[in-house]
């Protein structure tokens, strides 16, 4: 793979659940070591566009190449290759509550790479003081934390693999403005150390502007506009600002 | 008008037998992929023995009351009913047979289930609902492999033993009731009880329990693992689970017993 594959290229992406159809021709491209940022309301289909990509939902129709290859339709053990270079923050943290702090932060080193614990604990201890966290927390339950901090472990257990792409599923969902951005800091840092490429859905616009390389907007199932956050603020697509604005009027209708 | 009518009956009449189907497909993926997954590596030993001291060694207690009581009500009726035709012999067998063939086995596994195949369905569908399975999947982690297949190997491993456990315990209420409180010779009844065992009775109750094991496992993660909607969803999976394991476990019962005992 030389320098210049994108990470990602979608196209003419498609998904329909029963008779709503929820993407209807997405096409994105996500560029070595870009941040990319998806927005769009509630229930526009950004979870499903990741999941998409991740393979944990099979798309109807259309292509999703990863490093160039083609990941729709493959069998099982080349899938395996192609994902286990991803990693997620999921919405809620998404923490499994059976296992300690620092065993979640390395669970794919333990599980996959077969990393002996002790190793595998000061790797954890290592990511954790990466996120702002001290060793303290390590050997606690995920149910101990704060919604901040428990967003902070599922950062450090997204990054534990090394991932050549991360994605992030409303990073800043639920916590307060501060600690929003102290999230923002530390997705652009540790997404910038280990030289990954980003992807990340949120309705945030602060966020937004902050992460981002360059922004898309979903609308019913299509990218409907894309840029950077300079041409974001150029931009007279009504949708786009009505969204940005967060207007109740405009061409979006929100049904009720 | 009247068309209208027979098309509003008729689908009134194929919805709920669509998505029966629709769910018994769903169901048969499942189990096939279960077992195709307990014979593939990797294996997760470490889940394997965990769910092995849950399922076993904490059921101990409950399954160890509801045999001996079992046992000693068994012994009051048998007593009860044959008092005309010298019930001392009758009770010893009759206590022996019930436990080994029948309570023992339906009792464990209908107590194991509403411990075990409630609190798996509330786990797995929690971790559904709040993504932790998905995470298992970006993490490159078989959900399958790491939640659905230790809970089956463990509930078909471990059954058999918690009914062996319910035969003696079972047995021995019997005893108790003949000697302390119908006021039998210790000696003749444990005669009659030794002379009695055969080899197929406990086998039986063994391959019952572990038949028993696997509903209770299967339940309790199929519908953790399709559950959806939050808490609700989680709430019904465990409802479910329990009651689909609980009537699969009789009608099973009955099959094997009637495999085995009809000649």
């Amino acid at each position: 793979m030389d320098k210049k594959t994108p990470r990602i290229v979608i196209k003419n992406l498609h998904k329909a659940f029963g008779s709503k159809i929820v993407l209807d021709g997405v096409d994105l491209e996500v560029a070595q070591g870009e941040s990319l940022v998806v927005i769009g309301g509630s229930g526009t289909g950004k979870s499903v566009l990741i999941k998409c990509i991740q393979g944990l939902i099979t798309p109807d129709d259309g292509s999703i190449k990863i490093n160039g290859k083609e990941s729709v339709g493959i069998d099982k053990k080349e899938a395996e290759v192609l994902y286990s270079k991803m990693g997620m923050l999921f919405q809620g943290g998404a923490l499994f509550d059976s296992l300690s702090v620092w065993e979640n932060v390395s669970f794919g080193l333990i599980e996959n790479q077969k990393m002996p614990r002790k190793q595998a604990k000061k790797q954890a201890i290592k990511y954790l003081k990466q996120v702002g966290l001290s060793a303290d927390v390590a050997d606690l339950s995920p149910s101990e934390l704060s919604g901040g901090m428990q967003k902070r472990v599922g950062l450090a257990r997204a990054i534990a693999t090394q991932p050549e792409i991360i994605f992030f599923d409303e990073p800043t969902t639920g916590l307060d403005p501060i600690m929003a951005d102290v999230i923002n800091d530390l997705i652009i840092s540790s997404v910038k150390n280990i030289g990954a490429s980003a992807l990340t859905i949120t309705h945030d616009m602060a966020s937004a502007r902050k992460i981002a390389d360059r922004i898309a907007m979903l609308y019913k199932g299509k990218i409907i506009w894309q840029g950077t956050v300079e041409e974001l603020d150029k931009t007279d697509n009504p949708y786009v600002l009505q969204f940005v604005n967060g207007s109740s009027q405009g061409p979006i209708k929100v049904e009720i | 008008m009247f068309k209208k009518q027979i098309t509003n009956f008729l689908q009134a009449l194929g919805r709920p037998l669509a998505n029966f189907i629709k769910r018994l497909g769903e169901l048969s993926l499942f189990i096939a992929q279960s077992l195709y997954n307990c014979i593939t590596p990797p294996f997760y030993l470490k889940n394997l023995f965990k769910q092995m001291i849950d399922i076993g060694f904490y059921s101990l207690p409950v399954v160890a009351l509801t045999t001996v009581f079992a046992g000693m009500v068994i012994a009051l009726q048998t007593n009860a009913g044959f008092s005309s035709y010298g019930a001392e012999s009758a009770v010893a067998t009759v206590v022996l047979i019930a436990v080994t063939r029948e309570l023992a086995p339906v009792f464990s596994g209908l107590m194991v289930a509403g411990r075990i195949g409630a609190a798996m369905a509330a786990e797995i569908g929690t971790m559904r609902v709040t993504e932790q399975i998905d995470a298992l999947s970006t993490l490159s982690t078989n959900p399958f492999k790491y939640l659905v297949t230790p809970r089956l190997l463990a509930g078909i491993l471990v059954l058999p033993l918690l009914v062996l456990v319910g035969d003696v315990i079972g047995i021995f209420g019997g005893y108790t009731v003949a000697i302390y409180q119908l006021d039998y010779n210790a000696a003749n009844y444990i005669n009659a009880t030794i002379n009695e065992l055969q080899s197929i009775d406990i086998i039986t109750g063994l391959v019952k329990g572990a038949f028993f094991g696997f509903i209770i496992a299967l339940m309790g993660c199929y519908n953790g693992y399709k559950s959806k909607g939050g808490a609700q969803g989680v709430g019904n999976a465990t409802t479910n689970a329990v009651v689909a394991s609980s009537i699969l476990i009789l009608i099973c019962n009955y099959i094997i017993t009637g495999m085995i005992f009809t000649k």
